[in-house]
């Protein structure tokens, strides 16, 4: 538990850190807000505002105090889960985020799945079967893996299993005929708690392409650390008692091996997220499912300035949070790990 | 996706295990045996090759654009003339490919160096000086490092506006922490050995030693990452474009903007999509074969 308090409280100059930063950022981004404020909705041609507005608006949104003012004022307000309003839809950015969380959370840890489920295996077996054939299949399948855009990996699942074979829908997370109450949001879990089972095939079917989309990549990071990680282990001197005992090969590999090789690899699932969290956004809008990444997607293209803020800060927080749960969780499963 | 110190240290260390295997000739030999060095070696001299002849490669001009030829959902494929078809906005497919390769090239190149450079000079400064300049550096870094890269790389491209320039600094900014703490791990090795107590007992300053004596031993392992790095910024780089923070002018060809201006014909012109999508995966695979490949021909220990 001292791990944990320790690197609860060696968090806080990194959140604060960060806030300065995002706060930096959204200061110095082209134009100014008591402009934009005033532009916004109006037709290009009246784009025109008098100086004395414009000085309103200033003073009305704060802009005139001081720097260190305006900062404690906004992270106040971010602390309080207010992240103020998106220029566009004139909706609370937090809210959207609400809304919008729960399909990330459930398309990331659909990929989450993929990514341990395939790269776990394909590294184990990779290693136990070093240089054989199916060691150097798995050597060009991540190669190919850690090399592939997620967005052009997407575009291919959904090319062949959509477009042409037909057998998974390309878009969204349930059929649009389809009723379905989301008390949650994770669709998965709506579905269960409804005990609704064709809802439950129907969400799955969708969340097949983007989560493998998502989850292949991360998967041959994995199967490469697992690989590396299980012939470190497959020579230590334990692992020879344990065969020189007469234990058979699969057993040494399962009991010896594999326990003491996972430990590096629960600090790559850290990793991984970062992966994630990036691919998310890229794989939500190729598959248009209507998460955090497709809403991002949009603040882009339209310069919403106020949403991308608060959806870097939102996304900046979540990955620091996953990589202490991480850390943690490490220090729990290996003893000797020496957290400094 | 950040290194942690520990893992910083031991990169520094593997690589470094044995410096008579580092001898060049060695390295070389090593290298040329390795089929995988010679695939990525042979990806990465056709990806440079192409960009550099780009002009005598390119069969037409990038922007001229031949509408009479492009319908709504119809678009022409491979022929004579155009060998892999015309974009949907009926430029040569081909010559937009081949000049992409150079946006691709230039920004993977320079990010890096910029990283590399900005990077190298936070992480020596940290290592040689120590103290409390290290630790605010260090947590510095690890700041940046709490925002996912391609979100870093976001952030920063819609501060400096859609050019090839703010690409280019987006993607190197945020290699920074990385090439620092790498860097940084590397020196901390490095400044406990024996030849820095007898560089220290002839009387160098502090840092003479980081630079004279440290920094030549570090630079296998950033030698390593860098390579690495490039297929990173370039698969970084796509992923800007696709999210419309690429270069926003249309005579430059630029591969992510190929594939989000075409994203919507997937269904009837699928080459649209997959010419680009294979020329960044193969790039990049190219980085990364020659990467791992450099990687074993420096410490063949390391190697299974």
């Amino acid at each position: 538990m001292k791990v944990a308090a320790r690197r609860v409280v060696q968090l806080i100059p990194i959140l604060f850190g960060l806030s300065v930063l995002v706060f930096a950022w959204a200061r110095s981004l082209p134009g100014d807000p008591a402009e934009a404020v005033l532009a916004s909705g109006k037709p290009a041609s009246q784009l025109t505002v008098s100086r004395e507005a414009v000085a309103e608006v200033r003073h009305l949104y704060g802009l005139d105090r001081p720097l260190y003012a305006q900062y404690g004022s906004w992270l106040t307000h971010v602390a309080r889960l207010d992240l103020g309003q998106s220029i566009t839809t004139r909706q609370s950015v937090s809210g959207e985020f609400r809304r919008r969380f729960p399909a990330t959370v459930e398309l990331a840890l659909a990929g989450l799945a993929v990514a341990v489920a395939v790269g776990v295996p394909v590294g184990y077996i990779a290693a136990r079967r070093a240089h054989t054939w199916v060691d150097h299949l798995s050597l060009g399948g991540t190669l190919l893996g850690v090399s592939i855009p997620v967005f052009v990996l997407a575009f291919a699942l959904k090319y062949i299993f959509s477009v042409k074979l037909g057998w998974l829908p390309s878009i969204g997370r349930l059929d649009v005929t389809r009723d379905l109450s989301h008390p949650t949001g994770l669709y998965v879990l709506d579905a269960i708690v409804a005990l609704d089972g064709a809802a439950l095939v129907d969400t799955l079917r969708h969340l097949v392409l983007p989560g493998l989309a998502l989850g292949l990549p991360p998967a041959a990071f994995i199967a490469r650390i697992t690989r590396a990680s299980v012939l470190d282990v497959a020579d230590e001197p334990y692992v020879h008692t344990a065969e020189a005992k007469g234990l058979s090969h699969s057993a040494v590999g399962r009991r010896h091996v594999l326990r003491n090789a996972l430990l590096p690899v629960t600090t790559v699932v850290g990793l991984a997220a970062g992966f994630l969290l990036e691919g998310v956004t890229l794989v939500e809008v190729v598959f248009a499912s209507g998460g955090m990444g497709s809403f991002l997607f949009q603040a882009i293209i339209e310069r919403d300035y106020p949403v991308l803020q608060a959806g870097i800060l939102y996304l900046a927080v979540v990955f620091v949070v996953i990589n202490l749960i991480v850390d943690i969780l490490y220090a729990r499963l290996d003893p000797r790990a020496q957290i400094t | 996706m950040s290194l942690s110190d520990a893992e910083a240290r031991r990169v520094a260390l593997e690589t470094q295990r044995d410096d008579h295997a580092q001898r060049p000739g060695l390295v070389w030999r090593r290298l040329r045996r390795s089929p995988g060095a010679i695939a990525g070696a042979a990806l990465v001299g056709l990806f440079v090759a192409v960009a550099l002849f780009a002009p005598v490669l390119a069969p037409h001009d990038v922007s001229r654009s031949d509408l009479s030829r492009v319908r709504p959902g119809v678009v022409p494929g491979p022929s004579a003339a155009h060998p892999l078809g015309l974009d949907q906005q009926g430029r040569d497919e081909l010559s937009r490919l081949v000049y992409g390769a150079r946006s691709s090239l230039v920004i993977g190149v320079s990010s890096v160096a910029l990283g590399a450079l900005i990077g190298g000079i936070i992480g020596s400064v940290a290592g040689a000086f120590g103290g409390w300049v290290e630790t605010v550096a260090m947590r510095l870094m690890d700041v940046m490092l709490a925002i996912p890269g391609l979100l870093f790389a976001v952030a920063l491209a819609a501060l400096l506006g859609p050019s090839l320039l703010s690409v280019m600094i987006a993607i190197g900014v945020g290699g920074v922490p990385v090439v620092a703490r790498l860097l940084r791990g590397a020196i901390v090795v490095e400044r406990e050995k024996l030849y820095v107590d007898a560089a220290r007992a002839v009387g160098a300053r502090r840092w003479r030693i980081v630079t004279r004596h440290i920094l030549p031993n570090t630079l296998a392992p950033v030698l390593v990452a860098a390579t690495l790095a490039i297929g990173g910024a370039i698969l970084t780089a796509a992923g800007l474009s696709f999210l419309g923070l690429g270069p926003n002018d249309p005579s430059i060809p630029e591969w992510g903007k190929m594939l989000a201006e075409s994203e919507r014909l997937l269904e009837t012109s699928p080459q649209l999509v997959f010419f680009p999508g294979a020329a960044i995966l193969l790039s990049v695979l190219g980085f990364n074969l020659l990467s791992d490949g450099l990687r074993d021909a420096l410490d063949p220990k390391q190697r299974r």
